[in-house]
């Protein structure tokens, strides 16, 4: 069960490279795995506590209202979030920047609170987020590991290779589209393979 | 018109309950979050003064700085710190520098910036040999390469930009020839964000490291 | 003069020195997902720069006079989110209302603006401090970089209809069919955008 919630999330149903949801953090903050990793896990929790309000009060909100309550619930985390990474975790802060506000305005946090949370159980909403930002926080490090090592022959700050001449344009913003672009295009490949063999 | 008054009250709900939630987190992590921004300003003078130095605080007018910082050893003073700006290659960069009182930079950090990843951003790059591959090395405090390489120059002489090469694969002997005709070394490809700070330098700190001098003869 | 310099940096970086969309990657889910068509792409930039700049002008007012006073910044996040999705609901009454032939052709990119990331990300930007002057945006300096930070996403947009248009007709590789061939159009035109990095009018008496 819990085996096939994970394959949901990182796999078949992967917010970034298969819905292609909350695409605008995915690229700008790849830059390197550091930042990927903090941005994945800082979304993780805005898409689980979401998640979880949102499924509580369901019933009682009215219909006609839904929308903006629920991104007033995501605003109201992001909020939290951001003073606490503040307080706690001032050089994550600065590496961020305007990414962490942002994360409200992802649309993974919406699409899953209207997708799923509001029609679905709080246990099930529960593992949906952890799932759901799972997958977001694993294709971010993919995205990342690759840009860092290209664009700066580093992983995590450190050096990678003696003497390799790292490639800029891949630190830069048209790197990280073509950065993207072949990762889909493998996944694509890989599913239509599995798909003719089936 | 039932309806309306339905909908006005869960928005009303909604938005006080989150409201409280906000304010209460605010509450706890206020005191927090401003002592974590003195500590980044105080770890900011620390790196540029010699260790083991008494640093006091100022608030300065007229020619001043807003805000400087001085540095006294057993009671001789030994240089000031100040934040300055240069206008690199994307918006500015925001520096602290100190300076003795002969103008010679002692010391140089970078505060704020928004150079290109991989070219610009490189000011603050520490030449390190460490691999990901052995990560438990010397876990000892590396200044950036680029800043380091302005200690010992004089703020009050134009500073020259050398293309050659950089700094941190130079050897001693080139180093001291570069610091005898008063020049930096550019990082490859940057040369405008090089000249950001050999600019403000030679157009604000001269000016500041003469008036605060000014004021300290004075008393 | 130093104030109208000011202007003329903000709206030059907005546009094409660091475009929301190139250089930023903010916007993206509009920036992909209406490009296809180039009319539409039209309409939705133009929507775009009307919200922004109007988006740009409320919170400025809401920053200086609400927020900062009662020392409530915290809540700026969620204020904010509130008064951009509200303003566009009013628009779109507005529009509907007086000008029916303008709601007719941006009419419905209104309610897709609301959870657009670049709109938020603009007036997110302005609180902050102006890069080139050092000091909090004013109220002339936000409306520019509203607006500017809108034709930037205009722009980007409407080339890159253009560009899609044409890839209809081109033999795409399987995989990369869709999505993927659109990521890599959009870097060829970052690569192309990064040369305008550096561009300044003012280089000469830069750093004063």
């Amino acid at each position: 069960m819990l085996k096939e919630e994970v394959k949901r999330g990182v796999i078949t149903e992967n917010p970034i490279l298969i819905l292609a949801l909350g695409l605008c953090p995915s690229l700008a903050v790849s830059t390197s795995v550091t930042n990927g990793l903090g941005m994945g896990l800082a979304t993780m929790f805005v898409l689980v506590c979401s998640n979880i309000i949102i499924s509580i009060i369901k019933g009682w909100v009215p219909d006609k209202v839904r929308i903006p309550c629920f991104i007033m619930v995501s605003a109201a985390f992001v909020s939290i979030l951001h003073l606490f990474i503040k307080a706690y975790m001032p050089l994550l802060d600065q590496r961020l920047g305007i990414f962490i506000p942002l994360i409200t305005v992802n649309c993974i946090i919406l699409g899953r609170a209207e997708a799923f949370a509001s029609k679905n159980s709080l246990s099930r909403s529960f593992t949906d987020g952890i799932v759901m930002g799972l997958g977001f926080t694993v294709s971010l490090l993919i995205l990342s590991a690759i840009r860092e090592f290209l664009g700066s022959n580093k992983l995590f700050d450190l050096m990678v290779i003696p003497k390799f001449q790292p490639l800029t344009a891949f630190a830069l913003a048209p790197g990280g589209f073509f950065t993207i672009a072949f990762v889909m295009g493998v996944v694509s490949f890989l599913r239509s393979r599995k798909e003719a063999r089936a | 018109m039932g309806e309306i008054i339905k909908l006005t009250a869960a928005l009303v709900v909604i938005s006080m309950v989150i409201g409280l939630a906000v304010a209460v987190t605010n509450n706890k992590t206020k005191d927090r979050i401003k002592e974590q921004q003195l500590h980044i300003q105080q770890s900011a003078v620390e790196a540029v003064f010699p260790s083991g130095v008494a640093i006091s605080e100022h608030e300065g007018d007229g020619g001043l700085p807003y805000k400087y910082w001085s540095a006294s050893d057993n009671g001789e003073l030994i240089g000031y710190a100040f934040k300055i700006t240069g206008q690199g290659y994307a918006g500015d960069i925001l520096f602290m520098i100190s300076a003795d009182t002969a103008g010679k930079i002692l010391g140089m950090t970078v505060l704020e910036h928004n150079e290109t990843p991989g070219l610009g951003s490189r000011v603050t790059e520490v030449a390190s040999n460490k691999y990901i591959w052995y990560p438990v090395g010397s876990s000892e405090k590396v200044k950036p390469w680029f800043t380091e390489q302005f200690e010992g120059l004089s703020c009050f002489k134009p500073i020259g930009i050398d293309k050659s090469g950089e700094w941190h694969k130079f050897d001693a002997q080139r180093r001291a020839q570069l610091q005898s005709r008063n020049t930096v070394t550019a990082i490859t490809g940057s040369t405008i964000t090089t000249a950001a700070f050999t600019k403000s330098i030679e157009r604000k700190a001269a000016v500041y490291v003469a008036s605060l001098k000014e004021k300290y003869l004075e008393k | 003069m130093n104030s109208f310099m000011s202007i003329v940096q903000i709206a030059l970086a907005a546009v094409l020195i660091q475009n929301f969309v190139l250089a930023r990657f903010l916007g993206l889910c509009p920036f992909f997902g209406v490009s296809k068509k180039l009319s539409s792409a039209t309409g939705m930039g133009m929507a775009v720069v009307f919200v922004m700049t109007i988006a740009s002008m409320f919170t400025w007012v809401v920053e200086r006079y609400i927020l900062v006073p009662f020392d409530i910044r915290y809540l700026e996040i969620i204020v904010f989110i509130l008064i951009i999705a509200s303003l566009v609901q009013l628009l779109e009454l507005i529009m509907r209302k007086f000008t029916p032939s303008l709601y007719e052709s941006l009419g419905i990119y209104l309610p897709l603006i609301s959870t657009n990331c670049a709109l938020f990300a603009v007036v997110i930007i302005n609180t902050g401090t102006n890069q080139f002057t050092g000091r909090p945006f004013t109220f002339i300096e936000s409306t520019i970089n509203g607006t500017a930070s809108g034709i930037g996403f205009l722009i980007a947009l409407v080339l890159m209809a253009g560009i899609r248009e044409k890839l209809e007709l081109a033999d795409v590789p399987k995989t990369l069919d869709g999505l993927p061939i659109a990521f890599i159009s959009a870097g060829l035109m970052a690569l192309a955008f990064l040369g305008f990095s550096g561009l300044s009018f003012f280089a000469a008496s830069g750093g004063q």
